[in-house]
């Protein structure tokens, strides 16, 4: 049987001994395992290139320099390309678990302790991982297998978009024209509601817009632009009862350069996201720099109560879009975590 | 006439006086005429008439001038060189102040006391060549404090007088001797009560005294001070008085001072005095003294002052005093006649008489009852008060020697007088009496002087020696050296040695029977009759000790013996030894890593040292490994026997030791190497008694490190077997020498621990390690090994909480245990008892509040919060308890309780997750791998852990929306099957839930209460009062 390749790379070869120990003779899904040492992450490059089909890498974060295991899967996810090899990171402290960011933006499948050195736990993580990389990789073919016939699927889903989208400009342009007039209060309040409601069907239509639209950066002012797109929010606020509160950075320069539109479309979706799994809590959406120069990162967090996952094929959708958006604006979505917080980064 | 001088001691006191109100100390110097050079000179001496001006440069400096009474409130008679250390070893109060006479020229010459017995007290008298009132002031105030430092009691004065003009104001003077302050008297005077001077010296220590003394001597005949010829005199002729011949030899005392009589005479002549006229004074002195003490009669008293024939003394007392002895003692004894004449009607038990009284009244009164007896009847009651408070005739006769002690009349007048009953129910010729009371006995003791104590306890001693059988028991042998011990100067060096076999029989003895501060004493006794150049005895017989003071729980006094070893001469072996109870005490003391060092340290000495880097320790490990699965060789280890070098055996022990608490301070690779080289060496060297240990042990390292689970299960097999063959596990499997078993016991009840905490779990059902602890808890406490029971009891409990055992039971256990521990002076194993079982039963039972927060403290806590943290519901503390898992796994690596704290763990992620409707992958990664290591656990030893997995597999399916129905059904079936205390209750709590969700109400009705009634039989009433107000929420 074609053995599972495991790359462990750590410079200490002590390591390298208990491991080769602990799996010697050990098999998964009647396979057995290979594993190929390397002693630096220079060498595990090397290693990495020459077996392209490694299933899985345990990575000392520690070795030549303070972070070489992370560069080691930054090369690996970005430069390699490849997103299917599991990767467990080996830490230097006891209970130390690296930034929930890395462990989402790397796709890390576990971190160990050096000093966890049951073996009982090396192991599992490494039966964990092994799963994980054939579930990948079997979800890798069906998908492969279903992407043709979704084809067609597709392109009908396109032009009902496009169809939606052009019945839907002018509803919106009507209703924005609306609250130009000078209108008794009563009056003047429903517009604004229906504008409000036609921005978010027009943000949910563009959620079935697959295509790609060309990008159009303006220059915007952060403040009266989330003032604008929070407006949208509030007819649903009052009535339902809770509060939707933002917070900008004080070192947010006073204009930045972005595509507005994909920019409002990223955070309704965003926002519609955080309502349905706050269910009624209170919501504060703040912006602030990212620790990487030229970045920006949004975060729309429920600011009490523990949030509730709906399993709703929208919400997935939502989630998705939101992804894609920050795809398409050179960042990123974190992976949500227990307090259902939604972090967003971009490129400005 | 040569200049008068006084010590340059008495300024010490004085320039203390004076830093205290931050005085030039050269000013004072100054005054006293010394020179800062001169004064540090040993024996350095300044004019006695500067005093003075010392005294009123110290009253100036500081405004005050009464400051000669406060300077003598602060002078310790030690300040005071050799005549204060005279008087600090003296045997009694009036000793002190007779050597304060006799040596007060030393001090201060020019100065007289003098101490006369009256009929209201005894009397001091002050003189001084040149009476000045500060001096005078400042040697009163010494002679009314310094009786507080030697005695430990403050003493009242009941008049003080002054030869000097009544100042303006009497009150500082009444204020400070808080007594009748009289000016304008003819002589300086104060008067004490006579009991006082009976009262023992704090520090008196006759072999001492008699050092000072004869420094003392010297140094009075080296100077050539002339006053102190008198007191030189006197004191010499009041010795030859007391050493009894009767005649005091003038050549000898002059002899005694390096003079010829002649030259003596001379001298004493120019000082205005002569031989006849001390030694008359000083007969007199001494027979007023002899009276009052009461011991003697007129006739022995004659003797003893060389009197030729009673009416020569008769004679010479009138003359001293104007009434005839008779007379003087009437006087002074008025009471003691009373008695006696009602003495016929007394009833002869009763004891009446000692009861209302106060003690020193009581006292009083025996002694007066004494002072009646003939001084054969009293020599008899001396010896009975040497024997115990119960006595018999046939032990008088043995031990006096004497057949005439056998006849009961003798003790008739002590028995009339009420001061011991017969034991009606013996016959004349066995009769045994008691002593009517406790204090009879102890007076009778105290008018003993020191030599005398001495030389009868060894008389009683070695007549109770030539009766001691043998064998002998304990108690035989501890009469004999109750007096023996006290007599050790008497004995010569054949009897010393003698008597030192028989301290080290006797201490072992007493520690059979486990009376270990008895045993600890013999040793003491035993090392203080070694020669000063025994080092390497007194070496080991410390160590000894060390260990007993361990054995009796005893900290500190283990650690001060260890102290006092003689750090740069003690060779490696015991250097060793003594790291090892070192490290024992740290360990009581709760300082593990203290402890590790140490032991790390002397490992050093003897051996390669442990590498301390985690990925050398890793290297060693994997070294170590392939050695031993090459020289491990099933077959062999019982039979094996080879003789154990003594410093291979340290290794071992410090090995042991270190795998031991580096195991617990989380650094179990530290341990695993410690592990590793002791079973190498025990594969190389053969069988020795810490192979069961090194094998038990590296059954955890092989399972835990390196996941070779047939490894493992062999060498505990055999280090198991080895353990019950040779350390009396299983009762009568041996018969080596006691010595020798003791030791295997030892480590046969360390290395069974061990498989139960680490090893057992893996293999064989939670519960057979039950006996298993019950049998070291038994051993261990017979052979007093504190930290292995502590160890063994926080294991124990945390396993019975699985166990079906009610919680009310388990807790009266608990808490037993744990006022044991404090008992013991183990605060800190108490600490993690309580902060583990202790505390999660009484929360179960609803009888100490759920925490609002917690923090990681140590393994044992975190595996009982995590358990109670999940069964109580708490789920505000999970997210936090993640975090503790690794440090958790380090701190108590292998322990069952770890898997228990990781199913925990796992189950609140997975019921989180429920809540929320999703779990979030970092969490699901940690439940799968969680999941994982219980199908692996379940693989090898399904009945610890399948139900567990059982029930993680079904909350995870119920995740996944999948139906997890018949996963709840299996972990229920396994449940019942592993029969662990609350998971049963747990399953069908859970399952419960699940019904309640897909709203089939009856059937999760059914699993709920079954549920609650698990719960209650359980005895966590707490959980079950949280179901029934969940049930009630849920039913609106």
């Amino acid at each position: 049987m074609t053995p599972w390749k495991v790359l462990v790379v750590d410079d200490e070869e002590g390591i390298h001994g208990i491991t080769r120990m602990i799996f010697r003779g050990y098999e998964f899904e009647q396979r057995p395992i290979e594993l190929i040492s390397a002693m630096s992450g220079a060498q595990a490059r090397e290693l990495l290139l020459e077996h392209p089909d490694i299933a899985l890498a345990l990575l000392d974060v520690v070795m030549e320099t303070d972070n070489e295991g992370l560069q080691l899967v930054e090369y690996i996810r970005n430069e390699l390309n490849n997103r299917d090899i599991r990767v467990i990171l080996r830490t230097g402290h006891p209970g130390y678990a690296p930034e929930s960011q890395v462990i989402v933006n790397y796709d890390i499948n576990d971190y160990l302790s050096k000093a966890e050195l049951s073996a009982s736990r090396l192991l599992t993580s490494v039966v964990v991982a092994l799963r994980s990389f054939r579930d990948i990789k079997s979800a890798r073919l069906q998908s492969e297998n279903a992407c043709q016939s979704s084809q067609s699927n597709n392109q009908l889903l396109q032009s009902a978009a496009d169809q939606l989208n052009l019945q839907m400009a002018p509803i919106l342009k009507q209703s924005q024209r609306l609250q130009q007039f000078d209108l008794n209060p009563v009056a003047k309040d429903l517009t604004a509601n229906l504008h409000a409601q036609h921005q978010r069907l027009h943000n949910s239509i563009g959620i079935l817009d697959t295509a790609d639209q060309p990008v159009n950066l303006q220059l915007i002012e952060p403040a009266k632009f989330l003032d604008e797109v929070l407006h949208t929010f509030l007819h649903q606020s009052r009535r339902e009862g809770w509060l939707l509160d933002y917070s900008l950075d004080s070192a947010l320069p006073v204009q930045i350069k972005t595509d507005p539109l994909r920019l409002k479309q990223l955070l309704i979706s965003a926002i519609e996201l955080a309502i349905l799994q706050a269910d009624g809590h209170d919501l504060k959406l703040s912006v602030q720099p990212a620790t990487q120069p030229g970045q920006l990162q949004f975060r729309v967090a429920q600011i009490d109560g523990q949030p509730i996952f709906p399993a709703s094929p929208w919400s997935q959708l939502l989630q998705q879009h939101v992804q894609q958006l920050c795809h398409q604006m050179q960042g990123k979505l974190a992976e949500v975590d227990e307090s259902g917080a939604i972090n967003c980064l971009i490129q400005l | 006439m040569p200049v008068t001088t006084a010590s340059a001691k008495l300024l010490e006191p004085v320039l203390q006086l004076a830093q205290h109100y931050r005085l030039d100390p050269i000013q004072i110097l100054d005054s006293a005429s010394l020179s800062e050079a001169d004064f540090t000179k040993p024996g350095a001496r300044f004019p006695a008439s500067r005093y003075k001006h010392v005294l009123q440069t110290l009253a100036e400096a500081t405004g005050n001038p009464r400051i000669a009474l406060s300077l003598g409130e602060a002078t310790q008679p030690r300040m005071l060189g050799s005549t204060g250390f005279l008087m600090s070893t003296a045997a009694t109060l009036g000793k002190a102040y007779q050597t304060l006479i006799d040596y007060l020229p030393l001090l201060f010459e020019g100065a007289v006391i003098q101490m006369e017995q009256t009929a209201e007290g005894t009397l001091l008298t002050l003189e001084l060549n040149e009476p000045d009132l500060q001096p005078i002031e400042y040697l009163l105030a010494c002679l009314i404090n310094w009786p507080r430092w030697l005695t430990g009691h403050q003493i009242p004065v009941r008049f003080v007088q002054l030869a000097f003009p009544e100042p303006d104001s009497l009150q500082p003077y009444q204020r400070f001797f808080a007594a009748e302050v009289q000016f304008d008297a003819p002589r300086t005077q104060l008067l004490l009560a006579s009991d006082y001077l009976a009262l023992a010296c704090l520090d008196a220590n006759p072999e001492m005294h008699q050092l000072h003394r004869e420094f003392a001597d010297s140094l009075l005949s080296k100077s050539a001070q002339q006053s102190a010829l008198t007191a030189q005199t006197r004191n010499l002729i009041r010795r030859q008085l007391a050493e009894g011949g009767g005649s005091v030899r003038r050549e000898q005392v002059a002899a005694s001072v390096g003079l010829s009589l002649r030259t003596l005479q001379r001298k004493l002549g120019v000082l205005g005095t002569s031989f006849q006229d001390i030694y008359d004074q000083t007969r007199r002195e001494v027979c007023l003294q002899l009276i009052q003490r009461g011991q003697l009669s007129f006739g022995e008293i004659a003797f003893q002052l060389g009197f030729s024939n009673q009416s020569a003394f008769q004679k010479a007392f009138k003359r001293w005093m104007d009434i005839a002895p008779s007379q003087y003692r009437q006087q002074i004894k008025p009471e003691a006649f009373i008695e006696t004449a009602v003495l016929p009607g007394h009833q002869q038990h009763n004891s009446d008489w000692l009861e209302e009284d106060d003690s020193r009244r009581r006292i009083l009164k025996i002694e007066q009852r004494i002072a009646r007896l003939s001084s054969f009847s009293l020599e008899l009651l001396e010896w009975a008060a040497l024997l115990g408070e119960q006595f018999g005739l046939i032990q008088l006769g043995q031990v006096t020697d004497n057949p005439v002690a056998r006849l009961a009349i003798h003790l008739w007048p002590a028995e009339q007088s009420g001061l011991i009953d017969t034991d009606s129910s013996t016959t004349d010729d066995q009769a045994s009496y008691t002593f009517s009371h406790a204090d009879i006995r102890n007076v009778l003791f105290q008018r003993l002087s020191e030599a005398e104590k001495i030389r009868r306890h060894y008389k009683c001693g070695m007549a109770m020696l030539d009766a001691l059988p043998k064998p002998f028991t304990l108690d035989q042998v501890a009469a004999v050296l109750l007096h023996l011990n006290r007599a050790q100067q008497q004995a010569d060096s054949k009897q010393k040695k003698q008597l030192q076999q028989l301290n080290i029989s006797a201490a072992e003895l007493a520690r059979e029977q486990q009376d270990y501060s008895s045993a600890n004493r013999y040793l003491s006794n035993a090392s203080r009759l070694l020669r000063a150049d025994q080092l390497t005895e007194k070496t080991q017989l410390l160590l000894q000790r060390a260990k007993l003071q361990l054995l009796a729980g005893q900290v500190e006094r283990a650690h001060i013996c260890l102290q006092q070893l003689p750090a740069d001469q003690i060779d490696n072996k015991d250097a060793i030894r003594a790291a090892l109870l070192t490290a024992e005490i740290c360990q009581h003391r709760g300082q593990h890593s203290l402890a590790l060092t140490h032991l790390l340290d002397n490992l050093a000495t003897l051996d390669q040292p442990l590498p301390e880097q985690d990925s050398q320790q890793l290297s060693l490990l994997l070294a170590q490994l392939d050695d031993i699965s090459e020289l491990f060789n099933a077959q062999l280890m019982t039979q094996i026997q080879q003789p154990i070098d003594p410093e291979d055996l340290l290794r071992l022990r410090l090995l042991e030791q270190i795998s031991l608490i580096a195991r617990q301070q989380a650094k179990p690779l530290l341990a695993a190497c410690a592990i590793g080289r002791m079973t190498e060496l025990s594969l190389h060297q053969g069988r020795s008694p810490l192979t069961a240990f090194a094998f038990v042990s590296y059954a955890w390292v092989a399972s835990w490190f390196c996941a070779d689970y047939a490894l493992a299960q062999t060498f505990s097999v055999q280090g198991m077997q080895l353990a019950n063959q040779f350390g009396g596990l299983i009762p009568g499997g041996t018969d080596l020498s006691r010595n020798e078993s003791d030791q295997q016991i030892d480590i046969a009840t360390s290395a069974a621990l061990l498989q139960s905490s680490q090893v057992q779990h893996w293999f064989a059902p939670v519960h057979s390690a039950k006996e298993q602890l019950r049998q070291v808890d038994t051993l261990s406490e017979r052979h007093g090994q504190w930290l292995i029971q502590s160890e063994c009891r926080l294991l124990q409990h945390q396993l019975s909480l699985l166990s079906t055992t009610s919680l009310s039971e388990q807790l009266e256990m608990c808490q037993q245990h744990y006022q044991r521990m404090i008992e013991q002076q183990q605060h800190h194993q108490a600490a993690r008892l309580r902060d583990s079982s202790l505390l999660l039963i009484e929360q179960l039972r609803g009888e100490s509040p759920l925490p609002t927060s917690v923090q990681y403290q140590h393994g044992w806590q975190a595996v009982s919060t995590i358990i109670g943290a999940l069964l109580l519901n708490q789920q505000h503390l999970w997210p936090e308890l993640y975090r503790w898992e690794a440090q958790l796994e380090n701190e108590l690596a292998g322990y069952f309780g770890v898997s228990e704290a990781l199913f925990c763990t796992a189950m609140m992620r997975l019921i989180q997750a429920q809540q929320q409707h999703s779990l979030v992958r970092r969490r699901r990664m940690e439940v799968e791998q969680i999941e994982s290591r219980f199908e692996l656990w379940a693989r090898h030893c399904p009945e610890n852990f399948n139900c567990q997995l059982r029930l993680l597999q079904a909350e995870k399916a119920r995740l996944l929306s999948q139906n997890p129905s018949a996963q709840f059904e299996c972990a229920i079936a396994t449940a019942e099957q592993q029969g662990f205390s609350y998971h049963r209750a747990l399953c069908y709590e859970r399952y419960g839930d699940y019904l309640q969700s897909q709203g089939q109400h009856s059937l999760a009705q059914f699993c709920l209460h079954k549920s609650s009634s698990l719960y209650l039989q359980w005895g966590a009433s707490e959980k079950v009062k949280q179901l029934a107000h969940e049930q009630t929420l849920l039913a609106k």
